[in-house]
Formats: structure tokens, sequence, C-alpha cells
């Protein structure tokens, strides 16, 4: 569970060092808050203010993948993203309904135990990262600049 | 799930492509010389990020795709990974497929062929013994324990059980690339049906090329029972398959046994 914190902090980090760049503006500090449920809830669209330059909330596209749901949203003032956010990550909620592992039949090779296990690196999907990118990339297209 | 098996190495870390990449270099030269190396192929890694990325309206490949861009006014490398892409997509039998979705959009072989490049980087500096992992794509080089020969051992991720490992391999200097579905699909559809793939969990390929690798390991996820007979056939150009079924069950191609690692050594 950590190492998937780990892995979307990470991607959280690197795509708002993207979005930063993009803007031209990349020492203005971008806030950036992850997990909590701070702002809006899961699948509810918040609609944009057509004028004014207050700050706008772009909920994403609640993603299902391999550890759960996953939603990002987006807040953007002007041209800025000044905020992402992720109101929904079941990887690192500890009430998430896990895959039930016993229903996939066991492998004819026996799964082995990350105990104990001597390696130096780790071949693998990055499930995080990718359902996080959908969920971002779809609040961007609905900020429009996507 | 931190790897275990370290000697004396230089680490480092940089974000971009939304991903991660790992760098631990194991060839004893001085820190100095490791980070200017180092640094040459974050650079790379960056510029990359810029040309390639589909999130980034900018890109030379958003432009390309929208036609403010001509195909013989890109940069070589934007050329040539159109190229690649066509060739993968014939190799593949069509399932690689850059423009499934609609639009040219090179990222399931970016990522790969970057860092084969970056790794290229590394050595040319002298850094001859390294492992590169970028988002659970791996380029090694040399050996991690310098002047033995000794091989780079791998982990490979179970699709469904976090906290442990489908598979232990011994890869010497080469690349290892996995990819693997949703649970529910969402991310990669068989390019011929338009629905999700969901016969295959997980596909891991190691052989001498990363772009190539990972281009393999993308196509015979959406081929779902077909992949095994097609991965088998590439083990005649080196490269060795793992396949993690929907139904829990583990194939691998011929080859892969003699890269199979023993957990406790």
């Amino acid at each position: 569970m950590r190492r998937a914190v780990i892995a979307t902090a990470g991607t959280v980090a690197g795509l708002v060092l993207l979005l930063g760049y993009k803007s031209g503006t990349p020492d203005k500090a971008q806030k950036v808050h992850l997990g909590g449920s701070t702002s809006s809830t899961a699948g509810t669209a918040a609609a944009p203010t057509p004028t004014g330059s207050s700050a706008k909330t772009y909920p994403g596209q609640l993603v299902t993948y391999l550890y759960g749901d996953i939603q990002v949203s987006v807040t953007i003032e002007g041209r800025r993203l000044v905020n992402v956010d992720v109101p929904r990550n079941d990887a690192v909620d500890p009430h998430s309904q896990l895959i039930n592992s016993e229903a996939v039949p066991v492998l004819e090779q026996e799964a082995l135990s990350a105990q104990g296990l001597n390696f130096n690196v780790v071949s693998g999907a990055t499930y995080t990262s990718d359902a996080f990118a959908q969920s971002l990339q779809t609040a961007l297209q609905k900020e429009g600049r996507a | 799930m931190a790897p275990t098996r370290s000697a004396q190495g230089v680490r480092r870390r940089l974000y971009a492509m939304g991903t991660v990449f790992n760098f631990d270099i194991r060839t004893p030269l001085p820190e100095e010389l490791v980070d200017e190396a180092v640094e040459r192929a974050c650079e790379w890694l960056r510029w990359v990020d810029e040309t390639f990325s589909t999130y980034k309206d900018a890109s030379d490949v958003n432009r390309l795709e929208r036609g403010e861009l001509a195909v013989d006014h890109c940069s070589a490398e934007l050329r040539s990974v159109v190229d690649l892409c066509y060739e993968l997509n014939k190799v593949t039998g069509g399932y690689f497929d850059a423009w499934a979705a609609g639009r040219f959009d090179p990222s399931g072989v970016v990522k790969g062929w970057s860092m084969e490049r970056a790794s290229r980087t590394l050595s040319e500096h002298g850094l001859v013994d390294h492992c590169l992992e970028g988002g659970g794509d791996v380029r090694l080089a040399g050996s991690p324990l310098w002047g033995t020969g000794a091989p780079w051992r791998v982990a490979v991720r179970h699709p469904v059980r976090r906290d442990a490992f489908c598979a232990l391999l011994d890869a010497g200097p080469g690349a290892v690339a996995t990819s693997g579905t949703y649970e529910r699909g969402l991310h990669v559809l068989n390019p011929f049906t338009g629905l999700p793939s969901s016969e295959i969990l997980s596909v891991s390929v190691v052989g001498p090329d990363l772009t190539h690798a990972d281009a393999y390991a993308t196509a015979a996820l959406a081929m779902g029972p077909d992949a095994p007979g097609w991965l088998s056939l590439l083990e005649s150009e080196g490269y060795f398959s793992l396949v993690v079924g929907a139904a829990g069950r583990g194939w691998s191609s011929p080859g892969l046994k003699r890269l199979r690692a023993a957990p406790k050594s």
C-alpha cells in the first residue's frame, strides 16, 4: 500500500511539473495536495462559472482499475494549474475492497512472497500511474486545455 | 517492496513522462562523473517528454496531429518514432497500433525507446554497469557487481497480489518490459474488436532491446489466447516471455526457464 502512495506521489509531482513547464512559469509554486477528500465528491461535475478570475475545479473521470477506483481533479486559476487533488484513491484507502485473490486460481508457479527475496529491481505494469494519468487527462479535457 | 540486493552504487531519480525513472549505477567512477552522465541521460528524457507527450499542448506529437507540423519538418527523432510505429504495427500483425485511439499516439513505445537511448548514453560515458528503471520497464547493462559478470536479478510483479512476485529472473544485460491490464480492462483495447482485452493480466518480455520488448509486451496483451503462440516465435530473436492469464494460470516461453533464478540465492 505504501508503495502505491509513493508511485502516485511521484506521478503527481511529475505531471504537475510537466504542466507547470507548459504554462511557462515553473518557478511559481504550484500547490499540490495529495489525498484527502476535501474537494468535490466523486462523480459530480463542477460547472465552471462563466466570468470572474476565481479558481475553477474540474473533476476527472472516475477510473476503475486493478486496485480499485481513482479520481483526480484539477483547479485552474486563469491559465495556471494551482491544485491537483486526488479525492478518490482506493489504492491508498485502507477500507477499499481489495481484489479477492482467492478467487484467482493458484498459478502454475507459486507466487513468490516479497518477504526475504533478493533482487535488484522490479518490473511491473504501472497500473496506478496510468489510471491516474487517464483521470487527470479527463479533468483537463473538461477544463479545455487537453 | 524495495530492492534488497545491493552493493556500492549511485542512485538517482528523475520525474518525467508522468512516471519515475530510477538510475542505479554500479561502475565505480567518481560521483561527479556519474552525475554528469546521468544528467545527460535526464536531459534526453526531459526532451523526449516535451516532444512526445500527448498531455502537453505544444508537444511536437500534438502539433503533428493538429496539422501544425509537417512530417518533413519534424525532428529526426520524431520521424524515427513514426517509422518505428509503422514497423511495430506490421511486426505485431496490427496488435501494436499507435493509431488505435483515433489519433497518432506513440506513448506505448516512447518510454521504452527513450530509455534504450538513455542507457546507451550512460554506457558511452563509461557507466557500463547500470540499471535504469522507468515505470516498471527495465534496461540493464553490465553487472550489478562490477567486474564479476554476475547477472542482474529482476523480480516480476504479481498482477493481482500486491505483496508478491510471479517470477524471479537472472536477466543479464538487456531489457525487461511488463505490460498489464486493469481489472476491468480500461487500459488495453483490442484494436480489432475495439473491446477491452481481458484474458491476460500481464505479459513480461525479456530481450536485447527495450523498445521492442515493450511493444511486444503491449501487443501480446491484446492478443488474448493467441499471445503464447506469437510470443514463442520471438524466441528466435532473443525475446523470452512470461504470461499470466486472467484465470490465474501462468505460461512461459520455452527458453524462459533458463533465466529463472532460485528465490534465496
